[in-house]
């Protein structure tokens, strides 16, 4: 296959990183330079699975499934875009009940807030906070405490290796992002118990089909909810 | 402190969607954060080696600890894969650079595999193929036990899967593997090396619905209550404890959420239970048991 020198015509040292972590999915980012400037940047996914051929020929109501297979990290919009496609199809556009609206929404706003914390905190997050910061910690929180005898045990995988670069951030600040990182970790899946109450699972929700979703609207459904939406906006907040 | 043991594992993916990584981040005894940070039981502990998913570096960096645990860890770490794999050409698929060439997938989970002490298939792409090689399988994925068979590498296989498969499938499995060996843990897998701890039973059986099916109260569309059989449920060819278990944290599972089971567990998923909601039916079933007499009387 190409190699990186021949993917740009420009000249200079090529910086090549293969695979970038943290995303969903394969990647891989050829940046050229020269005297200091990037000359040329280029961007590839180094995964095909050909899902459109796979929908040709199926049964329509089976896309609503096999497309939220596209990522397993926002397989809501998938199925929601899928669902409404099939609802303009099928010509019952305008007929999706106000409930069935509303539950096909909180699917698909569960599914964002999961996503914005989970890219936010447990993805993006380590190429800021610098969890080495913690190698002296002895204060009373228990997560910060088994984060220090995780550093004592000195198998540090998946936090290092790592980029030793520019951690900027001063030491209270990266105790704040540490102990946000850890308890991130919590509140995505609470975002995920909020679709799954309507969806049945995440990831890969069975409820949502066109002309609506087949979830009954109960009160303690309803209570659920509100009760972990309250859980993860206290963490915004 | 006694010495705690270190478990390496490696979790490397194919062509596959992120959801069972996502799946297993979804696992709520142990949490997450438990998992990575703490002993999963005393004096063992977990060591995610190689995630990219989550894990801090990039690019050259991870490829070497890739690498290393060839050599280092030889015969003792698990290989966790997610994904199938594909081999219809090798640039469908690729992980890190080796020398000006890009390394394809069938290579790399090849390798990662002949030096694990097991191979673990998380999820249906990786266990059976799954959604990557259905139909016209565009970029021809094998499971993972397809690509040791063309290879000849014969490391133990355990299949667990799902679409995604339940957080708990998986690290109970690799709990079992770390404390009884490898050895016993073979003894309880059914025909299809899945546990048989969490796949023994047909949806079917343990299904809430299943006092409808009997009394033939069948759904009729979305959204009605009753057994969902004529709305295409595979309960009856699926084997997984999902009506019991429930996921993401015990809220829910398919049925309850009014939508069938589409049988994402079996080497079945998604071709051969296609359309999805239309009514199973035993021509269409090769493994569907339930429905059909025993050829032969159980002897007492
Ligand atoms: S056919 Fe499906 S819904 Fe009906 S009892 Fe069996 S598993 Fe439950
Ligand atoms: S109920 Fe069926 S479709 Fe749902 S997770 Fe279990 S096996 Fe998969």
């Amino acid at each position: 296959m190409a190699s990186p020198a021949s993917r740009s015509a420009a000249k200079g040292e090529t910086i090549l990183i293969d695979p970038v972590s943290r995303i969903e999915g394969h990647m891989r980012v050829d940046v050229v330079i020269d005297g200091g400037q990037v000359k040329d940047a280029r961007c590839s996914g180094t995964l095909f699975r050909g899902f459109e051929n796979i929908l040709v020929g199926r049964h329509p109501l089976d896309a609503v499934r096999l497309t939220q297979r596209v990522c397993g990290v926002c397989p809501m919009i998938h199925g929601t875009a899928s669902a409404t496609c099939l609802d303009a199809a099928l010509g019952v556009a305008d007929k999706v009940p106000p409930n069935g609206r509303i539950v096909r929404n909180l699917l698909l706003g569960s599914n964002y807030l999961q996503s914005h914390i989970l890219h936010f905190f447990t993805l993006a997050a380590l190429d800021y906070a610098d969890v080495a910061a913690l190698a002296d910690y002895d204060g009373p929180e228990s997560d910060l405490k088994a984060v220090r005898a995780f550093i004592d045990r000195k198998d540090l995988a998946p936090f290092f290796p790592r980029y030793e670069g520019d951690y900027r951030c001063n030491k209270q600040t990266n105790i704040d992002l540490v102990r946000g990182y850890v308890k991130a970790l919590t509140v995505r899946r609470v975002c995920h118990e909020m679709i799954s109450v309507w969806g049945g699972k995440m990831p890969h929700d069975v409820a949502m089909v066109p002309g609506g979703v087949t979830s009954e609207i109960t009160a303690d459904k309803i209570a659920f909810t509100l009760s972990r939406l309250g859980e993860i906006r206290d963490f915004v907040e | 402190m006694a010495k705690v043991v270190e478990i390496p594992v490696v979790w490397m993916q194919g062509a596959a969607c992120t959801g069972c990584v996502v799946s297993l981040l979804n696992s709520l005894s142990p949490g997450i954060a438990r998992l990575v940070l703490r002993e999963l039981v005393p004096g063992k502990h977990v060591s995610l080696r190689f995630l990219v998913t989550a894990m801090a570096g990039q690019g050259r960096q991870v490829m070497d600890v890739v690498r290393d645990e060839t050599v280092k860890d030889k015969g003792n770490y698990i290989l966790v894969m997610e994904g199938s794999v594909p081999v219809g050409h090798p640039a469908y698929g690729t992980v890190g650079e080796e020398g000006g060439r890009e390394i394809p997938i069938a290579e790399i989970a090849g390798n990662l595999a002949r030096h694990a002490a097991a191979v673990v298939c998380m999820g249906t792409c990786s266990s059976f193929g799954g959604i990557p090689a259905a139909s016209p399988n565009p970029t021809g994925c094998v499971s993972m036990g397809e690509l040791l068979a063309r290879e000849k590498i014969t490391t133990p296989v355990v299949n667990i899967p799902g679409c995604p498969p339940h957080p708990d499938w998986l690290i109970g499995s690799l709990l079992a593997v770390a404390v009884y060996g490898l050895g016993p843990v073979a003894g309880l897998l059914d025909d299809l090396k899945r546990p048989k701890i969490f796949y023994g039973k047909l949806v079917h059986e343990t299904c809430p619905r299943r006092a409808d099916f009997d009394a033939a109260r069948f759904a009729k569309k979305f959204g009605d209550p009753g057994c969902l059989y004529l709305l295409g449920c595979r309960g009856p060819a699926s084997y997984a404890d999902c009506p019991t278990r429930m996921f993401n944290s015990g809220t829910n599972w398919c049925i309850g959420a009014g939508g069938p089971c589409h049988g994402c567990v079996e080497p079945e998923f998604p071709d051969r239970f296609s359309p999805l909601y239309e009514k199973i039916d035993d021509r269409r079933m090769d493994r569907f048991r339930l429905l059909q007499k025993p050829a032969t009387a159980p002897k007492a």
